[in-house]
């Protein structure tokens, strides 16, 4: 299913396949679709074979060496390039460099500032917008209507504070007692409670598996953002951090709820 | 083999075996314990190697030999003929007195190991509470919090014993571990909890001294100074909450703890970029900030 934020962006790519283009980069925020419109590119090229690479040094290598002894079409689709190191873009760019005629690149980034010129400059950069909101409703009556209309029934806070494909997938895979203890975060993280038991809280569901973290900080923005304008910029650096993966979760989450209970 | 235990035990209370291996790194304890032994025996003789012992010990004497300690080290022959018969070679052997064979390295205890598990003692990394437990005895009269501060710095035990006989000494049991800290160089893989303490008590010269020989990698201490202040931030809400640093937590108001946090996350996240960073600038320039009365916030600096 494409969705209206998606549109434009499969414009372009059809352009670009027409031209049999090789090397394909699409930036985008986590969870908007990037690797799913990769995959759509193999398609409008007719190559079945789509193959995901890790942004790692080893990865990458050992997907360009296997590419090299095919004598079939394959795209690789090297995922989330920022976040890997800046040796993973060099390894990446010797193999850009030395193109092989079968095989077809497509990069994905969350920040293209962090990818180098000399990548960018061999590849066509395409833009994916963020989905809209009506773009997440459809995504998730279609990929799970029963879970959806009981998450709607029972917290629908949380379907509004998702933002990407990514997190509307986490809210259908949660339980009614995981929904429920989204709901009564609001009760449970009282400001004065000490810092570090609240990072605990923000971080596992009672009982004891992992919360997921970014959707938690978009919830308590959502309920402050007329509020308290500061919990609010707080969160988006949060979630600036965490997506960039630099910086440990706990630090990060840590920052954020001294901000909620000092900042303001 | 034997353990450091199971040889101490039988050494310490007078009833030695007749031959032993000593193998292994850990010098102090080796010593220890052949001082031991000559203190049993009274008499020993540094031999040149364990075939002239066994040698001694099969001649017969008109007037037979005394029970002496007989030490020989490194001897290279012994080891290198060390076969699948030699512990049962070694177990008949009579010998008047004991054999304390004495080798260094990893390859001379693998060999005497195999071939000589009876006898051979393995003096490798011992842990702390076996280090306090001989220094107690060591050194009776020494406070008990200096010995556990110094094994917690230094790792084997002649080390530690040579501090602790330096403390000995001092005529006032008054010192502080930040004393002993700095006198005797205290830097080790414990450094982080020491770290946490200065830094809780605002300590910049503590804070500075283990900057600069910190072991391991700077940038850990960035996570040090951030759980720090988190724990700092519990122990003004928890009241009953019990911690090292509990009164170090007098020291730190909210705003002091907000701060340094926003401006210790700020140094951390321009490690992480690209561009380049000094890890020990920025620690210092943290520490520095200790020294304010309130801890200023990012805006004012």
């Amino acid at each position: 299913m494409v969705s209206v934020s998606q549109k434009h962006t499969l414009e372009e790519l059809k352009t670009l396949s027409e031209s049999n283009r090789h090397s394909i980069l699409i930036e985008g925020v986590k969870g908007c679709g990037k690797t799913f419109i990769a995959g759509q590119y193999a398609k409008m090229l007719g190559i079945p074979d789509f193959q995901i690479v890790e942004p790692r040094v080893q990865d990458i290598r050992e997907a360009s060496d296997e590419c090299s002894m095919l004598r079939h079409r394959v795209v690789l689709c090297i995922e989330n390039l920022d976040l890997g190191t800046l040796a993973s873009s060099y390894t990446l760019l010797k193999f850009l460099e030395e193109p092989s005629s079968n095989v077809y690149v497509v990069v994905t980034c969350r920040n293209i500032d962090l990818i180098p010129d000399t990548i960018l400059s061999r590849c066509d950069v395409v833009t994916l917008s963020p989905p809209i909101d009506s773009d997440l409703q459809n995504y998730g009556k279609m990929k799970n209507l029963d879970s959806y209309l009981r998450v709607e029934k029972q917290c629908k806070d949380l379907l509004l504070c998702a933002s990407n494909f990514s997190d509307i997938d986490s809210v259908l895979a949660m339980t009614s007692e995981q929904i429920q203890y989204f709901a009564d975060l609001e009760d449970n993280l009282s400001m004065e409670e000490p810092i570090s038991n609240k990072c605990w809280k923000l971080q596992k569901y009672k009982d004891g598996s992992e919360l997921p973290i970014g959707l938690a900080i978009q919830y308590i923005m959502m309920k402050n953002r007329v509020s308290n304008p500061v919990v609010w910029f707080a969160g988006n650096e949060a979630l600036q951090d965490i997506s960039m993966k630099r910086i440990s979760v706990n630090a990060i989450i840590a920052k954020f709820l001294l901000i909620c209970k000092y900042g303001s | 083999m034997l353990t450091i235990q199971d040889a101490g035990r039988q050494i310490l209370t007078h009833n030695p075996g007749k031959f032993y291996v000593f193998a292994g790194e850990e010098y102090g304890i080796k010593e220890k314990y052949i001082s031991e032994l000559k203190a049993t025996y009274g008499e020993f003789i540094e031999a040149d190697s364990v075939a002239s012992v066994i040698d001694l010990m099969r001649t017969k004497h008109l007037i037979p030999l005394k029970p002496k300690l007989y030490i020989v080290r490194y001897d290279e022959e012994f080891s290198s003929k060390l076969n699948q018969e030699s512990n049962a070679e070694m177990s008949s052997c009579k010998i008047i007195g004991t054999l304390v064979c004495i080798y260094e390295s990893e390859k001379h205890l693998k060999k005497c190991g195999k071939y000589l598990p009876d006898f051979t003692v393995v003096f490798d990394k011992v842990d702390r509470s076996f280090i306090c437990k001989y220094l107690r005895s060591d050194f009776p009269n020494l406070p008990d919090s200096y010995i556990k501060f110094v094994t917690s710095f230094k790792e084997d035990y002649r080390s530690c014993w040579n501090v602790c006989n330096s403390l000995n000494h001092l005529k006032s049991k008054t010192c502080t571990d930040e004393d002993i800290s700095v006198t005797f160089n205290c830097v080790s893989a414990v450094t982080d909890a020491h770290f946490k303490i200065f830094f809780a008590n605002k300590n910049f010269a503590g804070c500075k001294y283990i900057i600069e020989d910190y072991p391991s990698e700077l940038e850990g201490l960035f996570y040090v100074i951030l759980n720090t202040l988190v724990e700092l931030d519990k122990l003004t809400e928890v009241k009953y909450s019990d911690s090292e640093i509990k009164e170090a937590s007098k020291l730190w108001s909210k705003s002091d703890i907000f701060y340094m946090f926003m401006h210790t996350y700020q140094e951390l996240k321009n490690s992480r970029q690209y561009s380049p960073y000094n890890v020990e600038d920025g620690l210092m320039y943290l520490v520095s900030l200790l020294g304010f009365d309130s801890i200023p916030s990012l805006e004012v600096l």
